[in-house]
């Protein structure tokens, strides 16, 4: 039947040369296995032979659509359900806008400061208002501190003096 | 990717040349329509391209489709409400043989018993003789040891005897 190697197709035909009663078995098997190969082949000769079906191209084009179309129905069911949710929720709820009008703010026309540090009566607005005003005695320079202890209290000594 | 599209592509139109008439020679054996193996080959080798990637290799693509083929017919009985198994307890199939009193010898008659045979017998002889695969391919596909392959292949070819001896004795 093929199904030995060549190192064991030989044994095997030594052994049925030694052995009658093997080799009137193995015909008969041989028969058996030849009368119903040669039935299977003849009704299948024509199955076999007739291979002109569109079987291998749709084959390709199937698969090469198939996953596209799978995505596409996917994407679109679930925007379907997106979008039905949207539609159905609950609305939203939009303040008027009539607390947030626009109010008239009334600003006073700009002044000058002076102006307006002359209406004032208090005494911080007069405060103010001379502060602003150029001085009418001169600045006292600042006094020039020395960093020497020792020089500060011999002059404060000198002013106590005098 | 259209690389790997285009080599996938071709490794699998190869394939289908050198396999195609024997799956479907396979298949037109256990479903015995010529339009229902064409619908059968053609989702066998789609199921095939489909998990193309998922052979591990072992043994030859060759028995892993006709596994798929296997399958394939397997689901399509399931769906038309037939039965796989048609059991040697089976008188009807025997009976209709026997009562046209056909020619033992005649290859449509010696066809007609082989379809009465035990599902096992008949598996492993399709597999044989339609779609030419060797023992290790079939105990691949039928996920069965070498031996138990070997043995059921010669008690297949006995049975197909007993069954012709019986007919030609008018039993």
């Amino acid at each position: 039947m093929g199904e030995l190697n060549e190192d064991a197709e030989i044994l095997f035909a030594e052994y049925l040369t030694e052995h009658c009663e093997a080799t009137e078995w193995a015909r008969e098997i041989l028969a058996d296995y030849e009368m119903t190969a040669s039935v299977v082949e003849a009704k299948t000769k024509e199955v076999r032979a007739n291979m002109v079906f569109a079987g291998k191209p749709n084959i390709l084009l199937r698969q090469g659509w198939q996953p596209i179309a799978k995505w596409a129905a996917v994407v679109i069911f679930a925007s379907m359900i997106g979008i039905g949710f949207g539609r159905w929720s609950k609305e939203v709820k939009y303040y008027s806008r009539t607390s947030y009008e626009k109010t008239e703010r009334n600003v006073p026309a700009k002044r000058s400061v002076a102006t307006v540090l002359n209406e004032k009566t208090g005494f911080w607005g007069k405060k103010a208002a001379a502060f602003l005003e150029p001085s009418k005695f001169p600045k006292r320079k600042p006094s020039v501190k020395s960093s020497n202890l020792w020089d500060n209290y011999r002059k404060l000594k000198e002013r106590r003096r005098e | 990717m259209p690389r790997m599209r285009d080599g996938l592509k071709s490794e699998f139109e190869k394939v289908w040349d050198e396999t195609a008439g024997q799956v479907r020679a396979y298949i037109f054996c256990k479903c015995r329509d010529s339009n229902d193996a064409d619908d059968l080959v053609q989702e066998c080798y789609l199921r095939a391209f489909r998990s193309w990637g998922q052979f591990d290799g072992r043994g030859s693509r060759q028995g892993w489709l006709f596994t798929i083929a296997r399958r394939t017919c397997v689901d399509w009985f399931r769906s038309k409400g037939k039965s796989v198994q048609i059991s040697l307890d089976d008188p009807d199939g025997l009976q209709e043989v026997v009562s046209e009193k056909r020619n033992p010898d005649d290859a449509a008659t010696v066809w007609e018993m082989i379809k009465t045979l035990q599902p096992e017998y008949k598996e492993i002889l399709y597999l044989r003789f339609a779609g030419g695969l060797n023992y290790a391919e079939m105990a691949k596909s039928l996920d069965v040891p070498v031996g138990t392959v070997r043995s059921r292949l010669h008690r297949g070819l006995k049975a197909v005897k007993t069954k012709i001896e019986g007919q030609k004795n008018g039993t």
